[in-house]
């Protein structure tokens, strides 16, 4: 997927704002691509407290073994926003510089 | 900090029991020596700081501290006939059947294996081997006759095997049976042996596995479907012939020989499965039943854990009917095993809250987020997992929901509460109730128990599975009949049952959508296992041709609407679409401001209702129903309100769709 600078910016900010909703049919069709991946080293959530603390995981796309935890954590907005922007990053599409936002 | 690792977890011998009765806990513990167990009543099972308050309550005397011990679930189906090795002598034998495997590239999948101790012999088929019939002489001696061509999935074979000790050979033939079949997919071979197989006339025969040396396990099972396997003499006497179309429904498997060694199924392999004579023209196994004389088994089937009983509780008469559970807890972890207690004398004339647990049932410990790649599009947000989640995708062996899939791909039809369901827990959270608390089935049903709690109505509680036993007398006096958030999965009994209610004037307070949509058959033995046959529309899987009628009770399965009752028939409403994001709201509707219904708007004056809430932030969301005349909505029905503003991700369900086209839900008025 390719998109103008300014329209990249307006997605992702979008997208910060709002990481679980009403979307514009530009953001629909950007997470559409982003989500529809494979099964092997998909991006999941880990929750490691109720109600309080996230982190990033992976799956491994084998039955039998369970998601692998990475590092990131914070809220549940912040884990789907560092995986918005690994997803980002891991389908070309340019860095975000969240200066911009 | 890592997320807590879950070591503790637990069934029940039963999801309901009436005072006087006894429930039988069964647990393992993983970790440490000793686990406390204490009875609680469930009221608010949600421990989301924005809800009204997580809230248990203790039953004194009902407590215990117990030392814990390690259970294994062992799935695997089978089949196993007994003393057979005596019918058999030292002379050899010849075994064939048809077969359609699966998973042909996974190696070292039994056919049949007799065995005592070291002694016998196995059929198997799997990796580069292929077709191979193993001798064992029991001292140590092994001969192997291994065809080493490769088998396709999900076609049909003849496969022989032959020992004869006399002529000192073993044979071995794999014969495809489809219609164009050539020569070159038929693929012998003999070798010759000294080898002996002794006497074992305490060995059984096992279909679909082999007993584990040196232990009382199972393993090597196989993924595919049998069909006939029959037992002869080195020389082709008969010695037994199995009829998998006679028994179908129950565990026994039927010998037609003279000699009556008939045996048992374990796990419940899937029966009225299609044969390899089936070619469309029936497609009910009743009327058909000879092309009905498969079994698919299954290397991950699992219908009873059958794990030992820790602790028994038998109810006092004191407490009242309501949501209950084993509480159990270590240092480390906790875990929840709920169950209901019923009324000890019927609530004449009050309200009857049903626990939908054959919904709870039909989602057991689901891996849609781990199995569907395209989860994450219908949910619209990156899965979450919790201790529970991340337990169940390690431990594939608990099983898996009515939406998801064999190891083999094909669709998992029955669900057994004689397991851990790790996600018919209070304080679970799953991602299918959207944003907020992530209330879905028995958590989110806990706020309509909390509610009820705080208004101060008092109810009866039975469950699905009470309402399938007992049918209409089930809610015969009572003057109201609650369903709870999500009863989504229902019985031809419950069905029938709440028709009749509504027919004598009963009330039903449906509090949830996608209400009585599929059907459901509970088997006949008293388990509480549960099937589901979706064809015409699937969910997750969808039946094969000929594979739609329940092998339960022998009932056409599917969407309630596509047997011809609609749930608006009953509830007014039925199910159009679904979302798993944001929640909306309700907007009142002119007919609301009718004098008939100003009792329900008594000290309510907006015109937005339900614009908050902790499943996706409003009351209309997750799943969505709509009225139709034409589908039973009765004529005189009130339409107080409809939601509106839903997200994108709201799309409507495949049943009402006979052509796709965009945004067909908003131009078809549906949302």
């Amino acid at each position: 997927m390719q998109f103008a600078d300014a329209e990249w910016i307006q997605l992702a900010r979008e997208f910060r704002a709002q990481p679980i909703g009403y979307h514009s049919a530009g953001l629909t069709r950007l997470l559409s691509h982003l989500r529809a991946g494979g099964m092997e080293g998909k991006y999941c959530i880990i929750c490691i407290e109720p109600h309080r603390n996230w982190a990033i995981g992976r799956l491994s796309a084998q039955r039998g073994v369970p998601p692998a935890l990475q590092d990131n954590r914070g809220t549940l907005d912040e884990a789907e926003w560092a995986i918005f922007k690994l997803r980002c990053r891991d389908a070309g599409l340019p860095a975000i510089d969240e200066a911009l936002l | 900090m890592t997320p807590p690792v879950k070591t503790l977890l637990g069934y029940a011998d039963s999801l309901s029991v009436a005072p006087g009765e006894t429930i039988a806990f069964k647990v393992s513990c993983e970790t440490t020596s000793l686990y406390d167990a204490q009875i609680v009543r469930l009221i608010n099972g949600d421990t989301n700081p924005a809800s009204p308050g997580y809230n248990e309550i203790e039953i004194p005397g009902a407590a215990w501290r117990l030392p814990g011990r390690r259970q294994y679930v062992r799935a695997g189906s089978c089949a196993i006939i007994e003393g057979v090795g005596a019918h058999l002598g030292s002379a050899g034998f010849g075994i064939e059947m048809l077969i359609w495997p699966t998973t042909p590239e996974k190696p070292l999948q039994t056919l049949c294996s007799l065995f005592e101790g070291p002694a016998g012999f196995s059929l198997t088929i799997g990796g580069a081997a292929g077709l191979a019939l193993l001798i064992s002489d029991g001292g140590g001696g092994e001969a192997t006759l291994a065809l080493g061509a490769p088998l396709r999935a999900r076609q049909w074979y003849r496969v022989t095997a032959r020992f004869d000790p006399r002529a000192g050979e073993m044979f071995c033939r794999q014969k495809a049976c489809h219609g164009r079949a050539t020569d070159a997919e038929t693929v012998a071979a003999t070798r010759s042996t000294t080898i002996a197989l002794p006497h074992i006339p305490g060995a059984n025969l096992l279909l679909a596995a082999a007993p584990q040396p040196g232990g009382t396990g199972l393993y090597r099972f196989y993924n595919g479907k049998m069909e006939a396997p029959n037992l002869t003499s080195a020389d082709g006497a008969p010695v037994a012939a199995w009829d998998f179309s006679i028994g179908i429904g129950s565990d026994t498997i039927h010998d037609t020989s003279a000699k009556s060694l008939h045996g048992r199924t374990r796990q419940r392999p899937a029966r009225a499965m299609t044969g390899h004579c089936w070619a469309g023209e029936g497609f009910v196994w009743r009327h058909t039943p000879a092309h009905y004389a498969a079994i698919h088994f299954h290397d991950d089937d699992i219908d009873d854990a059958a794990w030992e009983t820790d602790f028994s509780f038998t109810v006092p008469d004191t407490l009242p009917s309501g949501l209950y559970a084993a509480r159990l807890r270590t240092a480390q972890d906790e875990d929840y095993i709920p169950f209901v207690i019923r009324a000890a004398r019927r609530r004449e004339g009050g309200l009857l809250f049903i626990v939908p647990t054959a919904s709870y049932q039909a989602y057991a410990n689901e891996h849609l987020a781990l199995d569907a790649a395209l989860a994450e599009l219908v949910h619209d947000h990156v899965p979450v997992f919790g201790p529970n989640g991340i337990y169940l995708a390690a431990h594939r062996e608990l099983g898996g929901s009515l939406y998801g899939r064999h190891s083999d791909g094909s669709g998992i039809f029955t669900s057994s509460r004689r397991r851990p369901i790790l996600n018919m827990r209070p304080k679970y959270q799953s991602r299918l109730g959207g944003t907020g608390s992530g209330l879905w089935q028995l958590n989110a049903d806990t706020h309509l128990i909390a509610w009820l709690a705080r208004e101060g109505i008092e109810a009866d509680f039975i469950t699905d599975e009470d309402f399938d036993s007992n049918g209409a007398d089930a809610l015969l006096p009572y003057r109201c009949v609650m369903l709870a958030t999500h009863a989504e999965y229902f019985s031809t009994r419950m069905r029938d049952a709440l028709d009749d209610y509504v027919a004598a004037a009963g009330r039903i307070m449906s509090m949830g959508a996608n209400g009585l949509y599929w059907r459901i058959a509970y088997h006949m033995d008293g388990s509480g296992t549960i099937e589901v046959r979706r064809c015409e529309v699937g969910n997750g899987w969808i039946t094969a041709p000929g594979e739609a009628y329940h092998e339960f009770t022998g009932e056409y399965g599917g969407l309630w609407r596509r047997i011809g009752r609609p749930p608006q028939q009953t509830i007014g409403v039925g199910f159009v679409g679904q979302g798993f994001d944001r929640s909306s709201y309700y907007r009142r509707l002119p007919a609301s401001h009718d004098p008939r219904v100003a009792f329900i708007f008594a000290g309510v004056s907006d015109e937005i209702i339900g614009d908050l809430g902790l499943i996706g932030g409003g009351a209309a969301g997750v799943e969505l129903d709509r009225t139709d005349p034409l589908l039973g909505t009765p004529a005189n029905a009130v339409i107080l309100a409809r939601s509106e503003g839903h997200t994108g991700n709201y799309l409507p369900t495949v049943e009402e769709l006979l052509i796709n086209y965009v945004n067909q839900a908003e131009r078809n008025g549906f949302f």
